[in-house]
């Protein structure tokens, strides 16, 4: 009788364990995943938005704290597979480094997660590349490199690297033959590697360029945006390549796989809110990074359009190392 | 040039009560951080982070500069009382602290790595005044070829730091250079010898596997060994007087004092070689210049005057990188910038020409808190010295559990704790074959640098090794790499040329 009014129990116990996971989001404290180490802009865009969105709940009468949670590894997959896991309730997201995340889209290779599974939430930061190359270079023009009679150097972070898909695309595009030195550790380094003569020239976040640029060391001879900033910078329409404008870098936030539409907007409403607080907005800006979010449904629309891009590039991306 | 109106603006900022108060703070959490294996600089300033929210930024950056300059100080009392490096540059201190702490001479090496961290910082600082007009040149003059010979070098002076157990030492440390290379290797992008194991992605990590090594190993020794760290506690004196002594010694040795902080500094602005390697130059430096040689690794106060120096002057040499190109020198200052940027600074070139208050008030800070964090960790030195003196079945607990939760709150992974718990083990074994284990932890972070900056140099020499010897800063390299390894060679063999006439004679 004991065992059968056990099992009699049994279900209701575990209804009952798992009824929190039915109420309205959120209900507890929000895991925000940063799939790299603490300091680098990834990091300090959501360390950004973290107390925002506190704020947003707290004046919905939700005392719920978002915490930041650094979980470097593996160029970001170890997060994004661990993201894969996790309960598909809205209490644990991650800032995803797009197009760097997609790699296994793009290219099929089996990175331990499948982007495409993953419930996209919105976007908190949009960018777009320069090709700078050093002032004492003589390069001042991507004619001019287009002239040299050898391959191009680039120094960036690695295969895999959102700088480094970037790049292949442009001189793919623009029939330059490219050698990639790998193994910087961030943007500065190899901006910096340029400087001291590791190689030609480097792709850069348009923002940082201008900062990186502020003794007027570099030349900055590209900018891929309809409406390139930088005075003497040709963009991809005026290199008769209009598609190289879609060679951007986004910061995405999603979530696991499967998350409930309710759910699902509650947390991209929160973000959206979020990401389009003046503060967000004015601080990007500043660092060099603007924001431009999106929903969920924006962020989405832009990266199939993204993938269906890339896609171009398979084989050229896949190949290198 | 420097600009004074800055520095006056940065004087102002720091002389404030609240500045003191948050100097003070951040000066005696980073103590704290530093004392617990595993914890670091870098572990209390992301902890901290989110805290500096709510706070002005100059406050914010005086607290973060406690932390710091504070960590390599206290870093060094587990090293000597406990032969367990609080952080990783303080492994080197191991090598002399831990033996004299055996002797009896805790109070002594305290207060002399104490003396030699408070000077060595401050000389850091100030090479780091002396060079600000060229920082740009100096960070332009190591390249990929550059940094190869550095970690070369790096580890040919590790395995001359294991004196008459040479052959052991490179074992150790070839099984170092192995374990360093699982992984992704970030030039090609592959991942090796994982197993399929996500774990494995990011290589066995440097902190983990040195408190198994260091920690447990040592704890599970003692625990064999049974009764108190010191051999022979009558033979203990902890009185003022010995940490006094101990503090008379960096200057007593005035030129080590300073070869390890010019080593330090100098090390220290080459971003991405860290303290770890500066320290250990710095140590067998120290033993290539000494009369006697045969005494380091056996307590000799030279041994740990040499490193401490270095690893506090790397401080200041870490800002060159920071304020040429805004590239962190230190896996500390990568987080601080972390911390400027969240308040609106934008690190890089432009902050020296934007902010360059922030950036003495940074300096003045870390001169000050580096002076307080002597203060109190010699203050506070006869009080640690007793550790040394607590029985084996109350302290083996204490430190294990400090040990591995150490471990695990790096990144909060239980795996953490299984690699630090497999090191321990495997420490202990090397201890007991005689087996030097400084030189792994070394290689670990040596053989990463080692290869990248290898494939790196290949691809920008159109893969010849000439790209090696090109530069005059490569050849002064390999020029040093040689006397390091021929210099024990020569120096034996002069002594015994000299020793043979006088036994003709006798």
């Amino acid at each position: 009788m004991r065992k059968l009014l056990t099992a009699a129990a049994m279900p209701l116990a575990i209804a009952l364990a798992y009824a929190p996971a039915a109420q309205a989001f959120p209900d507890k404290n929000i895991k925000f995943l940063i799939p790299y180490g603490p300091g680098g802009g990834f990091d300090v865009t959501v360390r950004k938005l973290a107390p925002l969105m506190e704020n947003i709940l707290a004046a919905q009468g939700k005392k719920i704290q978002v915490v930041p949670t650094n979980m470097p590894g593996g160029s970001g997959r170890k997060a994004a597979s661990y993201l894969a896991k996790a309960r598909p309730d809205g209490h644990t997201i991650m800032i995803f480094n797009m197009p760097g995340h997609g790699l296994g889209v793009i290219t099929g290779k089996k990175v331990g997660y499948d982007f495409e599974k993953f419930t996209i939430l919105g976007r908190v930061g949009h960018g777009t590349y320069v090709v700078v190359t050093a002032k004492k270079s003589g390069l001042k023009s991507i004619k001019d490199i287009m002239a040299l009679k050898r391959p191009i150097k680039v120094p960036d972070q690695g295969p895999g690297s959102t700088a480094r898909m970037a790049s292949l695309i442009v001189w793919e595009t623009l029939g330059v033959k490219a050698e990639h030195i790998g193994g910087y550790k961030s943007s500065t380094d190899y901006a910096t590697a340029v400087l001291r003569g590791d190689g030609d020239l480097t792709l850069l976040a348009a923002g940082s360029a201008a900062r990186y640029n502020a003794r007027g060391d570099y030349n900055i001879v590209a900018h891929f945006s309809p409406k390139p900033r930088f005075e003497g910078a040709v963009n991809g329409k005026m290199l008769g390549h209009p598609d190289l404008e879609k060679v951007t870098l986004d910061r995405i936030v999603a979530g696991p796989p499967k998350m409930k539409p309710e759910v699902t907007k509650a947390v991209s409403d929160l973000l959206l809110k979020a990401a389009s607080d003046k503060s967000y907005i004015d601080w990007a800006e500043k660092t060099g990074n603007p924001a431009d979010p999106l929903d969920a449904a924006g962020a989405k629309k832009e990266i199939d359009e993204g993938f269906k891009f890339f896609a171009k590039f398979k084989d050229v991306i896949a190949r290198s190392k | 040039m420097i600009d004074q109106q800055a520095l006056a603006a940065a004087l102002g900022q720091l002389v404030s009560l609240s500045a003191l108060k948050f100097l003070l703070i951040g000066t005696i959490i980073g103590l704290v951080f530093g004392v617990i294996p595993g914890l670091g600089g870098t572990t209390a300033i992301a902890l901290l982070t989110p805290i500096t929210f709510a706070m002005e930024k100059y406050d914010a950056i005086i607290l973060m500069a406690g932390i710091m300059a504070s960590t390599p100080t206290s870093g060094a009392v587990t090293a000597i009382l406990i032969n367990t490096p609080g952080t990783a540059p303080n492994a080197a201190t191991c090598l002399d602290g831990y033996p004299m702490a055996k002797q009896g001479k805790a109070g002594l090496a305290i207060g002399a790595s104490s003396m030699a961290s408070g000077i060595g910082g401050l000389l850091g600082i100030a090479f780091l005044i002396a060079v600000i007009p060229v920082t740009r040149e100096i960070v332009l003059l190591f390249k990929p070829p550059e940094f190869f010979l550095l970690a070369v070098l790096g580890l040919v002076s590790v395995a001359v730091s294991t004196q008459d157990r040479l052959l052991r030492g490179l074992i150790v440390g070839g099984f170092g250079l192995l374990v360093s290379f699982i992984g992704y290797e970030s030039v090609t992008g592959e991942v090796r010898y994982d197993f399929g194991i996500e774990y494995l992605w990011d290589g066995l990590k440097l902190v983990p596997a040195m408190i198994g090594l260091f920690a447990i190993a040592e704890m599970i020794n003692l625990w064999a060994k049974g009764g108190s760290i010191v051999e022979d506690p009558s033979k203990q004196r902890i009185d003022f007087r010995q940490v006094l002594a101990g503090c008379w010694a960096p200057f007593k040795h005035w030129g080590t004092t300073l070869r390890g902080s010019a080593i330090g500094t100098l090390i220290g602005a080459l971003p991405g070689v860290g303290g770890t390697v500066a320290a250990f130059l710095a140590y067998t430096v120290a033993i290539g210049v000494s009369k006697d040689p045969q005494s380091f690794g056996k307590g000799n106060i030279v041994g740990v005057i040499a490193p401490e120096s270095a690893n506090n002057a790397k401080e200041g040499g870490s800002l060159v990188p920071t304020l040429a190109f805004g590239i962190p020198g230190s896996a500390e200052m990568a987080v601080f910038l972390g911390v400027l940027v969240l308040h609106g600074l934008a690190p890089g070139p432009t902050i020296v020409i934007e902010h360059m208050d922030i950036i003495w008030t940074l300096i003045l800070a870390l001169t000050v808190a580096g002076a307080l964090a002597s203060i109190i960790t010699l203050g506070s030195a006869r009080w640690l010295a007793k550790l040394t003196l607590i029985d084996s079945r109350t302290l083996v607990p204490v430190v294990i559990a400090f040990a591995l939760i150490g471990s695990y709150s790096l990144n909060n992974e239980i795996l953490d704790v299984f690699v630090s718990l497999g090191f321990g083990i495997l420490g202990f074994v090397f201890m007991r074959l005689g087996f030097p284990r400084l030189t792994l932890p070394i290689a670990l972070v040596l053989g990463q640098i080692m290869e990248t900056s290898y494939l790196q140099s290949l691809r920008i020499g159109d893969g010849t090794l000439k790209i090696f010897v090109t530069s005059w800063p490569s050849r002064i390299l390999i020029f040093c790499i040689l006397l390091s390894i021929f210099l024990p060679a020569l120096k034996y063999l002069y002594n015994s040329l000299r020793s043979c006439p006088q036994q003709a004679k006798g």
